[in-house]
């Protein structure tokens, strides 16, 4: 009984939850990408991605619910501008989530991505972005604003990239079944990339400023 | 600016110097409440028969007693002061038991108002004050039913009065002779004794009696805000925690003991309940869930009572402060272990919140009447 009356940190507790969703979420990544680009079957990998999804959802209402406690029970002592960030960047991890599940079920469908002329050019950027939320996580865990100035501007570069080639997509006189599905990666990878920035932006940004990276206004890290 | 570095950030919890500060901070101020209701018991005893016949004469029908304790819970927005007080009184002979007992139910339900008042931060949006409001008035139902059940039953047959006299003998045959002398007792009593020498050396000695109350009850009050700010400042981690369970195992015993023992560790019941009303307000907590939680803040509150008889004089201040936990109990017992039952408080909350959100004056006339006319019209007529 008393167990439940153990002494907690539970912001810590908010925190530990954070840098698990991100891990979560760089696995889901792989999953998906595996199944689309790589040689893994859909189906060995839907049972892991699915979990690991509803395992995020959870964790986020979870949080929700924590912050909510946290701030009905500590009043006016509350960081509401932490509080407001951590609600924020759960979102946007969740949705990072939902992305990559986008990006199985393109796999799931039986689009055929691994074999084309394009398929080394579409594995090299889905690395590209694996390595962004690798780097993101860790500048993120370890609130290293030097690093996140240098992140950003490098995903913002990407996001323009992936622009081009979803326009290029739709614009393009490729059948349907070929130009479609990689418009919709190409979208995917960008939100992707862009959540990511978003969660990174609250390392060194102001909390009204969340999401709108800008250096000369950022709090953390300027020279 | 925002501390954007978490590993920065001001830490939440104290280091332990700060918690044994805290911890020693607490001691200090329950021994100053326990110096208060020494020191209010004392100012009572020197009062005349005659103009506390007069003050309490008032207070002699149980009605009256009721309203009483409704009343001055109100004004000071704390049971634990009311009930502290009412343990000196009787532990001064002023009050008898049997009078005092409908004040402890007065108590109970005055305690109410302040999570109601909590709920109105919640008026902006109907949903939400829908929930909050519930969870709020279904403490006030809980107390009202319960006095409404117990009060006539202890005016007909003295049933809380006989219980609390039995327990009084039976835990009080394990206990030292609570009118001797104890290491405990002295050590309450001598600040007492000199605040009389001080105020005899003074010239005061006429007024001893109003200048030891006034200096009592002001003792209790501020001791116990500090005993809960120190201890909510210790707790609060260890709170959090505690809610979390609840939330994610649900209603039940567990719930019941969560709030009991919370409201133990803060000696607020107010505090305990004000803090559901949010977490009902937003959904993530029902109020079916909310109810034992508020159950056991309603009994974790008579451990100030049990506390204060520490420094009566007489046996029947220990009394009186079973009485309250009886009280409590008997009101558990009736609306708690029966699921149709249970709905009634759950039910009557529900529908005064939805007639609240209808009409929003409903909620003033609500506030003001049970709290404020009522006893005082009560009190008048008597």
């Amino acid at each position: 009984m008393f167990s439940i009356f153990r002494d907690a940190d539970q912001l810590q507790s908010v925190e530990d939850q954070i840098n698990e969703m991100l891990g979560s979420a760089r696995r889901m990544f792989d999953l998906a990408c595996g199944a689309l680009l790589m040689d893994q079957s859909p189906t060995d990998v839907s049972e892991e991605l699915w979990s690991l999804d509803k395992e995020l959802n959870k964790t986020e209402r979870g949080i929700r619910r924590e912050l909510l406690i946290h701030g009905t029970v500590r009043g006016a002592e509350v960081d509401q501008g932490l509080m407001l960030v951590y609600m924020s960047i759960t979102k946007d991890i969740e949705r990072i989530g939902d992305y990559c599940k986008n990006i199985f079920d393109l796999a799931n469908l039986g689009v055929e991505l691994r074999s084309g002329s394009d398929a080394d050019g579409l594995r090299q950027h889905a690395r590209e972005v694996a390595d962004l939320l690798t780097e993101g996580s860790d500048a993120f865990v370890n609130q290293d604003s030097n690093a996140v100035h240098e992140l950003i501007p490098k995903i913002r570069a990407l996001e323009d990239h992936f622009d081009a080639h979803v326009d290029t997509n739709l614009k393009s006189e490729k059948p349907g079944y070929v130009a479609a599905p990689r418009a919709l990666l190409f979208r995917y990878l960008k939100r992707i990339a862009s959540h990511s920035s978003n969660v990174l932006s609250s390392v060194v940004m102001p909390v009204d400023r969340l999401d709108f990276y800008k250096k000369s206004k950022a709090v953390e890290g300027q020279s | 600016m925002r501390e954007s570095s978490w590993l920065r950030r001001i830490r939440p919890f104290p280091p332990w110097n700060d918690t044994a500060v805290r911890l020693a901070l607490t001691l200090l101020f329950l021994y100053l409440f326990l110096v208060g209701v020494k020191a209010l018991e004392t100012g009572i005893s020197a009062f005349g028969a005659d103009l506390v016949d007069q003050v309490f004469g008032s207070v002699a029908t149980p009605l009256a007693g009721l309203a009483a304790g409704v009343l001055a819970t109100v004004l000071v927005q704390s049971s634990s002061v009311t009930t502290a007080t009412i343990v000196a009184l009787v532990g001064s002979g002023v009050l008898s038991v049997e009078t005092a007992v409908p004040m402890v139910m007065g108590a109970n339900i005055g305690t109410t108002v302040t999570n109601t008042l909590a709920s109105l931060g919640h008026v902006r949006q109907n949903a939400y004050f829908k929930r909050a409001f519930a969870a709020a008035t279904m403490h006030d139902y809980f107390n009202i039913l319960s006095v409404a059940l117990l009060l006539p039953l202890e005016v007909a047959f003295g049933l809380i009065s006989r219980i609390s006299v039995w327990l009084t003998e039976a835990v009080g045959s394990d206990l030292p002779d609570v009118s001797s002398s104890s290491p405990i007792k002295d050590a309450i009593s001598a600040p007492v004794s000199l605040l009389q020498d001080l105020i005899e050396a003074l010239g005061l000695a006429a007024i001893e009696g109003p200048l030891l109350l006034i200096i009592g009850i002001s003792l209790i009050f501020v001791a116990l805000w500090m005993v809960t700010r120190q201890m909510k400042a210790l707790m609060s981690g260890r709170i959090e925690n505690a809610i979390n369970n609840v939330l994610s195992k649900g209603a039940g015993v567990a719930a019941m003991a969560v709030g009991m023992l919370m409201t133990v560790a803060v000696q607020s019941s107010s505090i305990t309940t004000s803090i559901l009303v949010p977490l009902v307000a937003a959904g993530v907590l029902t109020i079916r869930n909310a109810f034992p939680v508020t159950l056991g803040a309603n009994l974790g509150t008579t451990v100030t009572a049990l506390l204060a008889s520490v420094a009566a004089a007489t046996s029947d201040a220990l009394t009186i402060a079973l009485a309250h936990v009886t009280f409590n109990v008997l009101g558990i017992l009736i609306f708690y272990p029966m699921r149709r039952v249970r709905g009634i408080p759950l039910y009557l909350a529900d529908r005064t919140a939805e007639a609240a959100v209808k009409r929003k004056s409903l909620v003033a006339i609500y506030v003001i009447g049970l709290f404020i006319v009522t006893p005082i019209a009560i009190l008048v007529l008597s």
